[in-house]
């Protein structure tokens, strides 16, 4: 992650990712906290697939908290495009702003520990589940650009010396 | 031997090859379910997600016919809710090519071309919806009667007085209780220079206004806009109701509920046009999907 050429990697996925993302939520609802959850997966998976430098910086996974909130940025970018060419007429603003001021809802689906919950939402408890979705994606997605998955662990120790 | 990780990703690039494949059917959306759910949208008042249901029944809801129509009007009234009227007669043109025999489809083109002050267009499919709404003249309903006052707007804007009021002593024999026609009929009385009788017939409006506690402000303002103009007119104190109403004129009868209202002077806004009976207000010879 610390190369320019990973970086813009990095950001050229999350992009295409917050379009694809944008435009199935357009049509499917929002799936609060999996659906940030889900990207920050998807990103992690493509990033390694594509990156063109390989991993083994030392200096990458401290890099990848500093580009974590310019990436979630990028991911948002590419959410309110994807929203726009998934509506008949361009202009996910003013959808996502009609939503944000309760004048309009969104339609999702959220699993509690009891059940699930599913319907329009708007207003203050959606910008609340638009932000905690997002505090989920910036962890994971963290996560999944991290360097160290196929690192090997030190051997354990097999038992204790008496 | 293929290594697991190349396995998952031919998987996975299979799964999204198929997803287009999967909307594109309409195997992921119910396209009825999501015409009724746009249409209880715009009723309560939210274009965007009637015109995000109604597109998804458009494009993924395998919907023909009818229920394609249907889907189609819903979006157009969405976009004529929000003044797009571009996007609304687009939407409309396609309902109206689908569904030719179809009286909701003109009706509609037709309030949406005089809210885009094409009115040539409109009195012409206005008149066309008319004669497939009621090919006899003698239909009843209070919807019917507010289509024979928009024609009855559209002829008064285009100077034909005569064909105005005729529209508009129509839509009152079909609902008496029309404030709008009653408002509408004084335009006309006032073009033909009976600014007193004019005022006589607002002032009767608003005297049935004021009792009316469900008819929302808005409306109450026209109203008195309206009668205040034409007590000025006629050298009335204009904050005094004026002592032009005959004795022998009858009172107007109560309204059976809050009427929508489309007028010359104040264009309709989005709670003045979505009525609680939307669904058969906007199928006139059949109702929607079955409903």
């Amino acid at each position: 992650m610390a190369t320019f050429r990973n970086i813009l990697t990095a950001f050229a996925v999350t992009a295409l990712v917050g379009i694809a993302a944008g435009w199935l939520r357009y049509w499917m609802g929002f799936l609060v906290i999996f659906h940030g959850a889900a990207c920050a997966g998807i990103i992690g998976w493509l990033f390694h697939r594509v990156r063109p430098d390989p991993a083994g910086s030392a200096e990458s996974n401290a890099s990848v908290w500093r580009w974590t909130l310019p990436l979630l940025a990028a991911f948002w970018a590419g959410q309110i495009a994807g929203i726009g060419l998934a509506q008949p007429w361009f202009e996910p603003l003013a959808y996502l702003g009609g939503i944000a001021s309760g004048k309009g809802v969104e339609t999702f689906a959220a699993m509690g520990s009891v059940r699930s919950y599913a319907g329009g939402m708007s207003g203050f408890l959606w910008l609340f589940s638009v932000v905690l979705d997002a505090l989920v994606m910036w962890i994971l997605l963290a996560v999944a650009l991290r360097d160290d998955g196929n690192a090997p662990h030190e051997a354990e120790p097999e038992g204790e010396a008496s | 031997m293929t290594s697991p990780s190349g396995s998952i990703s031919r998987v996975l690039l299979l799964v999204m090859a198929f997803i287009p494949l999967i909307f594109a059917a309409g195997c992921v959306f119910d396209g009825e379910a999501d015409v009724d759910t746009a249409w209880g949208a715009l009723k309560k008042g939210d274009p965007n997600q009637a015109i995000r249901f109604a597109s998804r029944a458009i494009n993924f809801g395998g919907l023909s016919g009818e229920k394609l129509g249907s889907a189609y009007e819903c979006r157009a009234a969405a976009n004529r809710d929000r003044n797009e009227f571009d996007r609304a007669l687009a939407d409309l043109d396609k309902l109206v090519a689908l569904r030719p025999e179809y009286a909701g489809g003109y009706l509609a083109r037709g309030e949406a071309l005089f809210r885009a002050k094409a009115h040539d267009r409109a009195l012409a499919d206005m008149d066309r919806g008319l004669e497939l709404a009621d090919p006899s003249g003698t239909g009843k309903g209070a919807s019917l009667a507010r289509r024979y006052f928009i024609r009855g707007n559209i002829r008064l804007v285009k100077k034909d007085a005569d064909g105005a009021m005729a529209d508009y002593e129509h839509a009152l024999a079909i609902d008496p209780s029309s404030l709008d026609a009653r408002m509408g009929r004084s335009y006309v009385l006032e073009a033909r220079g009976q600014k007193r009788e004019a005022l006589a017939e607002m002032e009767l409006v608003c005297q049935a206004a004021s009792k009316n506690f469900s008819l929302p402000l808005s409306r109450q303002s026209v109203y008195l806009r309206r009668v205040i103009t034409l007590r000025m007119a006629n050298g009335f104190d204009p904050s005094k109701p004026a002592p032009v109403i005959p004795a022998e004129a009858p009172p107007v009868p109560d309204a059976p509920k809050t009427e929508p209202a489309e007028s010359p002077e104040a264009p309709a806004t989005p709670d003045t046009d979505i009525e609680p009976d939307a669904v058969s207000e906007r199928n006139l010879d059949k109702p929607l999907l079955g409903n």
